[in-house]
């Protein structure tokens, strides 16, 4: 329909007799596929292309337009402000307030009538559904509209009627002003001097040209045309024969032209655009607009990646550092050039790596690949991360896993909101490969980026960071041992078995102070999951602790308060088979069978059974979890 | 109600189509007591006696997908664009290219129904049209006949048939070197002016739009392409109808302004070139858009210096050669996508760079052009040499432009592409001023793409008392006197802008 339909002038009588033919069945019809149309965006926006939903909704509203299209051949729907009108009847408005009308977007850029033909196929109506999905969400962009996108889309059986927007907005210039010849004199240096000007020659004088030809023609030895200072005169029939037969395009000719027509568009123009980047940069004050050229450069870069072209990349980021260490203030803009580069979505561009067995790089790809991302800044692991959720290949995965980890480690402490999309056991996958980095020459193990990963991440996050900072400096426990009352028991049982196998005073003492203040502070009976913190503490002292933390045990087991024994306080037998179950544990130490003598020739019977239990529970957590009694 | 309103004015002659579309329709699938029917019927029935009324007999003629009733284009709003097509394709599929309608005293309802009945039915005939004709003869059906190209009136009007066409028949349209069945010169005249309108209009915003970006470079705003995107998408579909309008409007000069209208006419000249190598219509999309801002980097260069008559310095050319760098670092800065503007850069910093990579600007780079970049430079090179320009105040003439452009092809630039450019533009392109033997002066109009002898189709011009020049007749240098001679030949050509013609103005009024 555009643009060589021009748009005539409407007249009342034209809306009419448009109005007079919309068969009831048919706007009942239109009024329902159009609802299906609005329910089928809304399903575009909401859902995934995989989501069954959403399928369905297109499917039906795919089926509508069959059905709709095979009875009445064509659907033309008119559209307005906010509403669309079918042959002058309303057929879809748009609610008071809608902030997700499909209507908005076609209106503002002007479509004033869609047209819908048989033979519509399915992926023709999803593309169309997908771009206008795209203009009613976003807003009014510079480069775009709905009329150019559906120029552009070409759809086979989709039609649209635009308003000529220049026509509003008047910026189409006055052609009749438009002079061949000077028309005003103008001084071409603000000299005040007046440049020659070329002037038009009158009418009179290209008809006189007539007689000088007669002249010439009629006087004797004339020596070839004249004419006029632009006059070039005519080549003869025979020259222009001559000239038609060389310039005749050959099938040669054709077959070549169209291999360069093919060869053309499948340009991919990013070695090109590489290279003028870096020849702008060096020659025009491109750096005045950093937001532009890093936008730009950062969809080069995104090309690049998802073309392979990693050797160029590498070259460009190594020539830019050159260009930035020449000079300093070049250096700035570059800096926050690769800045961009890291932080946009330039590495989206790795996404399909190794997806085909084809894209898989070699091993200097894989170099220039790895140069190239590590020549970043830190800051790119923003980019980094979402690509480790996505790989699919484990070689892909384990690289990325790798420059992730270099980059995170260099990113520092601050960085740890960056990673809370990332999915667990990726998560996990990086913290270990940044643990066995920083064991390496030249890393320093950053405790604090792994501390917090043991605050608000997932448990299995937590663990992994947990125990990559009790395996990097038994000390450490000294700024874990407050997890040991985490809600989270994985962390407890944890810290506890480490402390068991690791023993160390830190780790003693910290297992000791909880549970004594845990026990002075005892308010009855602590519930279930409590009790499981403390005995898997009681077992871990139990299996690291000196001859320090038998007093304490030795309360614990044998104390008996005359509170509990009045009734007036309940038993605590958690802490008394904790501290059985530690001493037995600990019955290599003299003292400790005097003590569990004296328990079980305790006049009370809990001290007796909690004694006499020891041995079994101890035995019962062996087959359980398969940890030795020793 | 509506029925009322509609008997109490004269039906316009833009409501015959809809009626005969939707008659077309029913008769399939309704009986005549049908209410859908029976309005139509009337309908159809009350624009015919008002169309009867004005003139006896009424043509109704389809020509290339408009619609013209008794010579005068239909006008269609948005809302009848497709039933246009429709109909179009429904005259199209059996092939007639009208219908002739001569007032009758009464037309009865089984009349209407029969001859609406035959029309659908002809189509399944060997011979549509003739045996469509008999049916209705048959059928003492007599107020209303098929039209075909034989039956118009204009035919016996067209210039003589000229050697090497052997059907006798020729429009004077480039893409179309045989008569179409639907053809006639009043439709067609309509459609030309028709097309021009549209053509002026995207020049006329393109130009527009090029104004505006070089003030918002100058602002250091960041300027946007989507109106010269529409622009450009106007210019195309308009190449696809009707490439010898697009060129003839690519003569519009300024003297006052060159940059911008020397852009715009780089783009057309460009895309045109792009279209007959066979680019897709994206890719002539890029091409237009490259064009369009390959010399924005001049609004970095001093206006002193642009506007400087006669040589330049070493160092003043030197800062000239910097533009192509400018309009790439402008292009890069534009508010658009990236990834569009990584399709449209290179060509614009090629457009000085010869095809063995000598121009300007010399940066190391040694890739070959672009194939956009190589047609950049040639309808770059030819524009500017038809232009004035402060530094060479005569232009060159088109035929002269082209002789330069040969003798650098090899070394300078691409010869297969300067062929097909000089079998665009012809051995006297669109625009040129010619002189005949007839004593006629003349403008090129349209080069027919099997012009014999490179014979194109001209507009002779009228002098008028006032000494101006006006556009006459549309005449075809290829047309023979009875003893095979040609009827006119050309003795001399040259630059419009030395008598200040805008060829334009004179081939799409």
């Amino acid at each position: 329909l555009r643009p060589m339909d021009i748009p005539p002038a409407h007249t009342g009588q034209e809306r009419d007799f448009e109005e007079d033919f919309a068969p009831a069945e048919a706007v009942a019809a239109v009024k329902l596929g159009l609802n299906r149309l609005m329910v089928t965006l809304k399903n575009f926006s909401l859902y995934p292309e995989t989501n069954k939903i959403r399928q369905s909704s297109m499917a039906e509203l795919q089926q509508w337009f069959i059905g709709y299209l095979a009875e009445y051949g064509q659907l033309g729907l008119d559209v307005g402000m906010d509403k669309i009108t079918f042959h002058g009847e309303t057929v879809f408005q748009d609610k008071p307030g809608e902030q997700q009308s499909f209507i908005s977007p076609l209106f503002r850029d002007g479509i004033q009538r869609l047209e819908f033909e048989e033979g519509l196929a399915g992926d023709e109506l999803r593309d169309f559904l997908l771009l206008l999905n795209r203009y009613r969400i976003l807003k009014e962009e510079a480069e775009d509209d709905l009329v150019t996108a559906l120029w552009e889309a070409e759809f086979p059986n989709i039609k649209y009627k635009s308003a000529n927007t220049f026509s509003e907005s008047k910026e189409g210039a006055d052609l009749s002003a438009l002079k061949v010849a000077a028309s005003s004199p103008r001084a071409a240096d603000g000299t005040g001097k007046t440049e020659s000007r070329f002037k038009a020659k009158p009418v009179a004088d290209l008809f006189s040209q007539f007689t000088r030809i007669r002249e010439e023609k009629a006087g004797p030895g004339e020596g070839g045309p004249g004419g006029g200072s632009a006059a070039e005169g005519s080549a003869s029939q025979e020259d222009i024969r001559k000239q038609l037969d060389f310039w005749h395009i050959s099938p040669t000719d054709e077959e070549r032209i169209k291999s360069m027509v093919e060869a053309e568009e499948a340009r991919d123009n990013v070695r090109d655009c590489l290279e003028l980047s870096l020849i702008v940069l060096r020659q025009t004050p491109i750096q005045d607009d950093v937001e532009a050229f890093s936008e730009f450069l950062a969809e080069v870069v995104r090309t690049g990646l998802s073309l392979g072209y990693f050797n160029d990349l590498r070259i460009f980021l190594e020539t830019l550092n050159s260009l930035a260490a020449q000079d300093p203030g070049l250096g700035r803009f570059i800096e926050a050039l690769k800045r961009h580069i890291g932080t946009s979505n330039a590495l989206t561009g790795l996404s399909s790596l190794g997806r085909q067995p084809q894209q898989r790089p070699d091993q200097t790809a894989w170099i220039d690949l790895q140069t190239f991302i590590l020549n970043l800044p830190p800051e790119s692991v923003g980019g980094l991360l979402p690509l480790l959720n996505e790989a699919r290949d484990q070689a892909v995965l384990n690289f990325l896993l790798q420059v992730t980890a270099v980059q995170t480690l260099r990113l520092g402490s601050d960085s740890t909101a960056l990673f809370e999309k990332l999915p667990p056991a990726v998560l996990c996958e990086l913290l270990k490969t940044m643990e066995s980095l920083a064991g390496r020459p030249g890393w320093s193990f950053p405790l604090q980026f792994f501390l917090s990963f043991t605050r608000h991440f997932p448990s299995p996050v937590r663990a992994a960071a947990l125990s990559a900072i009790l395996k990097n400096n038994p000390d450490n426990i000294r700024f874990v041992s407050h997890l040991l009352k985490d809600t989270d028991i994985a962390l407890n049982s944890l810290i506890c078995d480490y402390l068991a196998q690791n023993p160390s005073r830190l780790g003693e003492k910290a297992l000791l102070d909880l549970l004594q203040e845990n026990y002075t502070q005892k308010a009855g009976q602590p519930d279930a999951r409590m009790e499981e913190r403390l005995i898997n503490c009681y077992l871990a002292l139990g299996r690291c602790g000196s001859r320090a933390a038998l007093p304490f045990f030795s309360d614990v087991l044998l104390k008996k308060s005359w509170k509990s024994l009045v009734g007036l306080e309940l038993e605590d037998n958690c802490h008394r088979r904790g501290a059985a179950m530690a001493l037995k544990l600990m019955s290599a130490q003299p003292e400790v069978a005097d003590i569990l003598q004296k328990a079980l020739k305790s006049p009370f019977r809990q001290v007796r059974q909690s004694c006499e239990q020891a041995e079994a529970e101890l035995a019962a957590l062996n087959r359980w979890d398969g940890r030795g009694g020793q | 109600m509506i029925e009322n309103q509609k008997q109490a004015g004269p039906a316009p002659a833009e409501h015959l189509l809809p009626f005969l579309l939707r008659l077309l329709q029913v008769v399939k699938i309704h009986q005549p007591n049908n209410q859908l029917f029976r309005e139509n019927l009337a309908g159809f029935r009350r624009v015919m006696t008002a169309l009867w009324t004005e003139a006896e007999t009424v043509s109704l003629r389809s020509y290339r997908g408009r619609f013209f009733l008794n010579g005068e284009r239909v006008n269609t709003s948005p809302a009848m664009g497709g039933l246009v097509g429709k109909m179009s394709g429904f005259f199209n599929d059996r092939r007639i290219t009208g219908l002739g309608f001569t007032a009758a005293g009464e037309m009865a309802d089984k009349d209407i129904i029969r001859f609406i009945e035959l029309l659908s039915l002809c189509l399944r005939e060997k011979d549509p049209p003739v045996w469509l004709s008999a049916s209705l003869n048959e059928e003492n059906i007599s107020w209303v006949e098929p039209l075909t190209a034989t039956d118009d009136p204009a035919a016996s009007k067209k210039p003589g048939p000229r050697s090497g066409d052997a059907s006798g028949e020729r429009t004077a349209s480039g893409d179309q070197p045989e008569a179409a069945p639907d053809e006639s010169d009043m439709a067609r005249q309509a459609y030309r002016k028709a097309l021009g309108a549209v053509g002026r209009k995207a020049y006329s915003n393109a130009l527009g739009q090029m104004t505006k970006i070089g003030g918002e470079i100058t602002g250091q705003k960041r300027p946007g392409v989507k109106k010269s995107k529409r622009a450009i998408q106007d210019m195309i579909a308009l190449l696809n109808e009707d490439e010898s309008i697009l060129l003839g409007i690519s003569t519009l000069r300024d003297y006052d302004d060159y940059t911008f209208t020397h852009s715009v006419n780089v783009a057309i000249l460009a895309m045109c070139l792009g279209k007959r190598l066979g680019l897709s219509k994206l890719y002539l999309e890029y091409l237009g858009l490259c064009a369009l801002f390959h010399d924005l980097g001049k609004v970095d260069v001093p206006i002193e210096l642009i506007r400087k008559p006669g040589g330049f310095t070493d160092e003043e050319f030197a800062v000239i050669k910097t533009h192509p760098l400018h309009s790439v670092r402008h292009i890069i800065q534009f508010n658009a996508s990236p990834a569009m503007k990584m399709k449209i850069l290179l060509p614009p910093f090629e457009h000085h760079l010869a095809a063995d990579l000598s121009g300007y600007p010399q940066t190391g780079r040694q890739a070959p052009l672009s194939l956009l970049g190589r047609i950049l430079a040639i309808a770059d090179q030819y524009d500017a040499m038809n232009s004035s320009r402060a530094y060479r105040l005569d232009p060159i003439s088109p035929e002269r432009s082209l002789q330069i452009m040969i003798d650098l092809a090899g070394s300078k630039i691409d010869p297969l592409l300067l062929k097909v450019f000089i079998n665009m533009v012809g051995v006297y392109p669109i625009g040129t001023l010619l002189l005949l033997d007839t004593e006629e002066t003349a403008l090129v109009m349209e080069v027919p793409e099997k012009a014999e002898e490179g014979r194109p189709i001209v507009r002779l011009l009228i002098r008028t008392e006032e000494d101006k020049l006006l556009g006459g007749e549309v005449v075809d240098l290829a047309e023979r006197e009875s003893s095979g001679a040609f009827k006119r030949n050309v003795l001399r050509c040259f630059h419009p802008s030395e008598y200040g013609i805008q060829p334009a103005d004179i081939l799409i009024p």
